[in-house]
């Protein structure tokens, strides 16, 4: 196992160092598929992983490999002790299985979504390079190492966002990205400094049994994990940066910014979910921001034109679904729909990428339409993903989400209201998403063509259509065969829930109950999903018309309701503003009292100067004087 | 026995003549020549405070001052003749190259 | 047989009219001449301080030698007199500086009727003949003695560089 482990982490090291270093010299398809080889060969070694564990009891499901020691600090009570090593449990696999699995599909795809763009070794590169940094954060054996994969898939992530980095938006979005991932990193370092105080480890295998018995934990420094969570996850109010990064190419937004990095907040705190639990009102905190988020970033997805960011804003809608389980407890089902999101969200957004490949780069959805006749196959597989988000059975994401809801009802139904509202609000944000995406289709692929008549559509090249095929299918199986609550056929809990926090609330209503809110949740959604495409379906002019005279509401949605002026006025001006009186300061003062201690001396030679007037006798005559000068003082 | 201070005042004169001429001077060959009076009133104080004491050790000094002085001849003539291809001159007030 | 003083005061006198001829005849030849009497002047003095060997040194050395080498090389460039250098403030300035100088270094040599003989009070008494010369100069000032030599090497080869006549393709 040791082996399989470390080689999980090599080969994505080596293969990005190979493409980095003499990726400039191989041509056309070649990087694209020395990087899917090694991303499947990773995928292979994640099942064995998994294999394995499944073998071992349910208790004893977990191996650690250690490498090398990395760090050892201190000593007694104040040492940290570090490995760089491998920590293997049905969590770190369930992650690592998608992340290999997924990500192998979108390696595959990027073959052929790659092959014209200048540099793609560059692009296969990071994206090896950001494998090996995911499946880091997830295997890593210790909080340390799981930072270091954060830190390198925030790297990579800005990379590859500013991958065109020509583009003075993508390079901008990159920076963005990246800036806005240090402020949640800063939380998560408080976190981990604070779990070294208390706890005097900081290694998961060491960490297992104290979280086991640990009762109370200060809530905040499980919120300053939350905040790292919230950065790398793009929650309310550190979302910004993903709708930007949308700037990258199409694959990346699939493969990170949708589904595998932006998870990684979630596995941050189903890690240590028990600290959660323990710590008070932490987890309330994390239920009202998921849902906040969720029923923000999906209003906002009504609205918009350009089809990517659609897709971005229901990422970051469908990832405060996710928040709002692990805040209820549901930790299971919060892995739940990461996987199930995964998916279709990677599928829509290979979809979308396929769209805009075969218009050249339009992204536009007021110059799509009509676009299921040229592109039947895409169309098809984008049906099954925008099905799933949707949350319409038997499609993967009704299964996940529908959990969350019932999870938030049952609550409700226990005795804490509250939870009542939590539940609307995930209702509501379902709603939204089935018209949201209805809209998204229906705009692309139904009605008539606003495509610009000099372009004609074509169906993706074979690895691209293979990838979207594979997801289709996962996306429509894949809910259920990972678990059906209502029937109790739940064998992804029963492989996870062992390693996460037992939820401190109740989570089961009583099975009417449950059928009914789920006919209700279908019901809306169908309903949601109706309104949309009947409203965008016709003809597109009146549609085009109630968008463009919108009311003040719908104004605030289409500004993406200045959340990004917002923070310009109040971070990004004063801080400028702060930034620029330190350079006026620097300018006129510290500069000043160089340029001045240089001109002084310059004075000062070009006195000095007129004493070297190259006169052999001048000379003589000063040295006669200093002669004098010295005699007189010996003399004295 | 010449007291020691009429050899030491004629020295300083002599020394006083040499800088004179350097300084006064334009000619560069006059001024080496200079130079060398200002020597040769260094040897005559070496040899005179030696007189009365250890004589042999005053001539070995001057000896090494008159080495010196041969050199310096030597490398201050080839300069002169160099400055004089260069500006058919041994004048030392036409030469400035040195100015800052 | 001249008295030691006679003898004193006839060198000193050849000595400084030879040395103020030097500074003050335009003709560099008749300066040249005149640094000879100069220099045999000095030589007179030398013997009167009983360093016959360095007496004859002088004469040999800067008498003959470095003499020649002056009037060589004032005939190479075949040099006219010079014209009247003009008394301008700067030239009365250095000579007022010489003055004070000459002044300041006869002042104390006048006061001081002996010189003190602190530094090395029981020393044996080494006249200056050539084999207490050569004795001091090989075991006491070996090293400075090879250093001169070093010097003197040196200086030909410089000597050598800078008179030799640059080639056509080299800069000036």
């Amino acid at each position: 196992m040791n082996l399989v482990a470390g080689l999980l982490l090599i080969l994505p090291l080596a293969m990005a160092a190979l493409l980095g270093l003499f990726g400039k010299r191989l041509h056309g398809k070649t990087p694209g598929l020395l990087a899917f080889g090694m991303a499947a060969t990773c995928f292979g070694l994640a099942v064995a992983a998994f294999l394995h564990l499944r073998g071992l009891p349910e208790e004893a499901r977990f191996v650690e490999a250690s490498f090398w020691r990395w760090l050892d600090l201190g000593s007694g009570d104040q040492r940290l002790a570090l490995d760089v090593g491998v920590w293997l449990d049905p969590l770190s696999v369930t992650w690592a299985l998608f992340v290999t699995g997924v990500g192998s599909l979108i390696f595959l795809y990027s073959i052929s979504y790659m092959e014209h763009e200048e540099g793609a070794w560059r692009y296969f590169s990071y994206l090896c390079l950001f494998l090996f940094s995911m499946l880091i954060l997830v295997l890593g054996e210790n909080l340390v190492l799981t930072f270091l994969g954060w830190e390198g898939v925030g790297l990579c992530s800005y990379l590859l966002i500013g991958f065109d980095y020509g583009k003075e938006v993508a390079a901008r979005a990159g920076r963005k990205a990246f800036v806005v991932n240090r402020i949640g990193d800063v939380g998560f370092l408080i976190g981990m400094f604070w779990t070294w105080k208390l706890y005097g480890t900081l290694g998961h295998g060491e960490m297992k049994p104290i979280m086991a018995a640990v009762t109370a934990v200060p809530p905040l420094l499980a919120l300053g994990y939350f905040v790292g969570a919230c950065g790398k996850s793009a929650q309310l109010p550190l979302f910004v940066w993903l709708p930007d990064a949308m700037a990258g190419p199409t694959p990346v937004s699939a493969l990170i910014h949708a589904a595998t990095m932006v998870t990684a907040g979630i596995y941050l705190v189903l890690r240590l979910s028990p600290l959660f639990v323990a710590a008070e009102w932490a987890l309330d905190v994390v239920a009202w921001t998921g849902a906040a988020t969720a029923l923000f970033a999906g209003l906002i997805a009504l609205r918009q034109r350009d089809i990517k960011r659609v897709l971005a804003y229901s990422t970051v809608s469908q990832l405060g679904y996710m928040f709002l389980a692990c805040g209820l407890g549901a930790f299971g089902a919060a892995a739940f729909h990461v996987i199930t999101h995964a998916f279709f969200k990677a599928l829509l957004f290979l979809g979308a990428g396929a769209v805009i490949h075969a218009l050249h780069g339009e992204q536009d959805l007021w110059k799509m339409g009509g676009l299921k006749h040229h592109l039947p196959k895409t169309a098809r597989a984008m049906t099954a993903g925008a099905f799933a988000l949707a949350g319409i059975f038997p499609f993967a994401g009704f299964f996940s989400k529908d959990e969350i809801l019932g999870v938030a009802f049952a609550q409700g139904y226990a005795g804490d209201p509250s939870r009542y509202v939590l539940w609307g609000m995930g209702v509501l944000t379902a709603a939204l998403t089935a018209f949201y995406t209805a809209r998204m289709m229906t705009l692309c692929f139904g009605g008539t063509s606003r495509v610009d008549p000099h372009l004609h559509p074509h169906e993706a090249p074979a690895p691209m259509a293979i990838a979207l095929q594979v997801l289709m299918v996962a996306s429509i199986v894949g809910g259920a065969a990972l678990g059906f609550e209502a029937l109790h056929w739940m064998p992804l809990h029963h492989w996870i829930d062992p390693v996460l926090a037992a939820p401190p609330h109740p989570t089961h209503l009583p099975p009417a109950l449950n059928w009914g809110l789920m006919a209700l949740a279908m019901m809306i959604a169908v309903l949601a999903w109706r309104i949309g495409a009947k409203w965008y379906g016709g003809d597109f002019a009146p549609a085009r018309q109630a968008e463009l005279t919108a009311p003040r509401f719908a104004k605030l949605l289409q500004g993406r309701f200045f959340v990004d002026e917002l923070y310009a006025l109040l971070i990004v001006r004063p801080l400028r503003f702060v930034a620029e009186l330190c350079l006026e300061f620097d300018r006129r003062v510290v500069d000043g009292l160089f340029r001045g201690a240089g001109s002084f001396s310059a004075l000062l030679s070009t006195t000095v100067r007129l004493a070297q007037n190259g006169v052999v006798h001048a000379y003589a005559f000063w040295m006669v004087v200093g002669a004098v000068l010295l005699l007189t003082l010996a003399l004295a | 026995m010449v007291p020691q201070a009429w050899y030491l005042l004629l020295s300083a004169l002599l020394f006083g003549l040499g800088i004179a001429g350097f300084v006064a001077r334009r000619n560069t060959l006059v001024m080496f020549m200079s130079v060398e009076l200002m020597l040769n009133a260094a040897n005559v104080v070496f040899l005179a405070a030696a007189r009365d004491h250890v004589p042999a050790r005053g001539s070995a000094c001057a000896l090494f001052v008159i080495a010196v002085a041969a050199a310096e001849v030597a490398v201050g003539l080839a300069l002169v003749l160099a400055l004089f291809r260069l500006r058919k001159s041994v004048q030392a007030d036409e030469v400035r190259e040195l100015r800052a | 047989m001249l008295s030691e003083t006679t003898a004193f005061l006839l060198f000193s006198a050849i000595a400084l009219v030879g040395a103020v001829n030097v500074v003050t005849r335009r003709n560099p030849v008749h300066a040249a001449l005149w640094l000879v009497g100069a220099f045999l002047g000095v030589a007179g003095l030398f013997l009167t301080l009983g360093a016959g060997l360095l007496g004859a040194i002088q004469v040999m050395v800067y008498a003959g030698a470095i003499m020649v080498l002056f009037l060589f090389v004032i005939l190479l460039l075949n040099l006219d007199t010079t014209p009247f250098e003009g008394l301008s403030i700067a030239r009365g300035a250095s000579l007022l500086a010489t003055a004070a100088t000459v002044a300041l270094i006869a002042f104390p040599f006048a006061r001081a009727r002996e010189l003190r003989a602190a530094a090395v009070p029981d020393e044996p008494e080494l006249p200056a003949t050539a084999g207490n010369i050569a004795s001091i100069l090989f075991h006491q000032y070996a090293l400075p003695f090879e250093v001169v030599s070093l010097l003197l090497l040196i200086a030909m080869v410089g000597a050598i560089h800078l008179a030799r006549r640059p080639r056509r393709d080299e800069p000036t």
